[in-house]
């Protein structure tokens, strides 16, 4: 059932696209004031450039014009945005482990980040940090110094280990948390900010949010696609890709910086979401086999997707409230992860 | 040449020239070092003494690149942690043939079939790498390694986990690329008969060291063959055959 031909890949990737693209306006459209969809479709063409031209918006009541495309366009976006750097950076970290339960926060980039939002909530640090938004300014911070920190502790004689990446990851991981924790429980701040944080979310997110993320993701799936064939040739190990002559050092290194540099990106806009990075590598490895270059876009169209989905049923459930992004994607993540572990018997895998 | 793991020393005072499109096998008992002297020619480990050459080439001067196009390796054995499909694990033996932008082109299409069609594996090509069982599994690395395009083709022990005609099968295979297309073997032996028949010129090794080098006929005596695993043997030529024969006695 996994598809070997290229053209039937390709074919599933123009449909991920194609969806992605609906539900995304479908997504925009969803809320408390109703737009109708194709308005909503009218709008986002009407501000897209090359097409800003052809597309008269005159006709569009300007409150409908101000909900879309100032307060829902940029959150659905940031989904989309955050889910495809979360997944490209599950396929990344997965592939230089070889290993399919290795996920963005592997290497504790979770914790500091963490350790970061948490400092700036609690701290106060006002709302913007040498002219940035303080939260994600000192999430992003905490998350490249953890990566850093467990990099160097990893590396032995130049050499990184999978093995002592993993380990020093855990190490530095569970260190980072409990700080986080001990700054909770002894902080006199109100504590609801942090826990919100920590569950992830896109809630009240701008189009300032979007341009920090977006760089990041153009600059990881780049990366990760000129360097394909590396990860194809790491899944077999750091022996074998040597001998088929790939520089096994200089690559991992340059494929950890962009993964880390795209979680920590991802996270410190939108706080800790789950399972993304787990899972939808996983899901596209079984749909479109195991083999670099699909596998990465296909991922990074389907954690979009995922995404979106995600952040839309977590506004709906419960409206007018809703609940963090981080909740929804690992109470569907989940389940349906153990119902492929469950059914790979006898598999591939 | 000299290696040590951890201050213990694995290879020392190696000495050893290997001529173009000989068939050289390496027997000796386990943590002789014959597995490290491979990985040294493949530069998978460092020598941290001494040199080795490719023809005129210092191998500490080349890239990983550059040897991959002069060296291939096919390993005991492979697990891949993903499901590749066989036409997907051949094709990485192009890889130090191709450029960071680039695809596979018509070329090394055709150079992916081709190594298919010498393994016998064209109509297994969608299959998945990790359903196949250990002979074909086997064939599969071999045609990776022919992928390669190298001159020179270094075998770790290719045929211990299968069963005896799927190790006739793999050394004949490999025999007859170097007899018909000339590339340079050398093959980690386990299995001593095999080694007598396949192998041209034999490097016995024990504690790291080479303790004969020769062609097989007169390196593989019995004299030889105790000093090197202290084991009672018998070296006789086949009544029927006429081939070199060798007896453990228990």
């Amino acid at each position: 059932m996994v598809i070997t031909s290229s053209r039937k890949k390709v074919a599933v990737l123009l449909i991920l696209a194609l969806a992605l693209l609906l539900t995304t306006v479908a997504a925009t459209a969803i809320g408390a004031v109703a737009v109708p969809f194709f308005q909503v479709a009218k709008i986002i063409a009407g501000h897209t450039p090359g097409l800003d031209h052809f597309i008269n918006l005159s006709d569009i009541d300007s409150a409908a014009k101000v909900i879309i495309f100032q307060i829902r366009l940029p959150r659905v976006l940031l989904g989309l945005v955050v889910g495809a750097s979360l997944a490209v950076a599950g396929v990344i970290f997965q592939g230089i482990f070889a290993n399919s339960l290795a996920d963005p926060y592997i290497i504790g980039i979770s914790s500091g980040a963490a350790l970061g939002a948490t400092l700036a909530l609690m701290l106060g640090v006002g709302t913007t940090f040498f002219g940035f938004l303080a939260v994600p300014a000192l999430a992003f911070i905490g998350a490249i110094l953890t990566v850093l920190l467990v990099y160097n502790i990893a590396k032995v004689r130049g050499e990184i280990s999978v093995s002592s990446l993993l380990l020093s990851g855990v190490a530095v991981g569970i260190f980072f948390s409990a700080m986080t924790s001990l700054i909770m429980v002894t902080s006199s701040r109100e504590l609801q900010g942090a826990i919100f944080w920590l569950m992830g979310g896109f809630s009240g997110r701008s189009w300032l949010h979007l341009s920090v993320a977006f760089p990041f993701l153009l600059f990881g799936l780049f990366i990760a696609l000129i360097f394909a064939r590396d990860l194809n040739l790491l899944v077999l190990g750091d022996e074998r890709a040597g001998q088929l002559g790939v520089n096994v050092e200089v690559s991992k290194r340059i494929l950890i910086i962009a993964a880390s540099l795209m979680t920590a990106a991802a996270v410190s806009v939108s706080g800790l979401i789950g399972f993304v990075g787990l899972i939808v590598p996983h899901l596209m490895r079984l749909i479109i086999g195991a083999e670099h270059r699909f596998l990465i876009l296909g991922s990074a169209l389907s954690g979009a997707l995922f995404l979106v989905l995600a952040d839309a049923i977590s506004r709906i459930v419960i409206a007018p409230s809703e609940i963090p992004v981080g909740i929804t994607t690992a109470l569907f993540g989940a389940p349906f992860f153990l119902f492929l572990l469950r059914r790979r018997k006898g598999g591939i895998y | 040449m000299r290696f040590a793991y951890d201050g213990i020393p694995a290879l020392d005072g190696i000495d050893l020239e290997i001529e173009t499109g000989d068939f050289v096998g390496i027997v000796g008992p386990n943590g002789s070092g014959k597995t490290t002297l491979l990985k040294m020619i493949c530069r998978s480990l460092k020598y941290q003494q001494g040199e080795v050459y490719l023809g005129q080439q210092h191998l500490g001067e080349m890239s990983r690149l550059q040897i991959a196009k002069e060296v291939a390796v096919v390993p005991q054995e492979l697990t891949a942690a993903f499901p590749f499909t066989v036409w997907e694990m051949v094709s990485m033996g192009r890889h130090p043939y191709m450029g960071r932008f680039s695809s596979l082109t018509a070329k090394d299409d055709a150079i992916i079939h081709q190594a298919l069609d010498e393994v016998g594996l064209t109509d297994l090509k969608k299959r998945f790498y990790v359903q196949l069982s250990g002979g074909e599994k086997q064939k599969v690395l071999i045609a990776q390694a022919l992928a390669q395009e190298a001159a020179i083709l270094l075998l770790d022990e290719p045929t211990s986990h299968l069963d005896i005609s799927r190790q006739l099968e793999i050394m004949s295979l490999v025999a007859d690329l170097n007899k018909r297309q000339g590339r340079t073997v050398v093959a980690v032996m386990h299995d001593l008969n095999l080694a007598a028949n396949f192998c041209r010129r034999l490097i016995l090794m024990k504690k790291g060291k080479i303790t004969n080098y020769g062609p097989t006929e007169s390196v593989l005596n019995r004299k030889n063959l105790m000093k090197l695993f202290a084991t009672e043997v018998i070296i006789e030529r086949h009544r029927t055959t006429g081939k070199l024969n060798i007896t453990y006695l228990i």
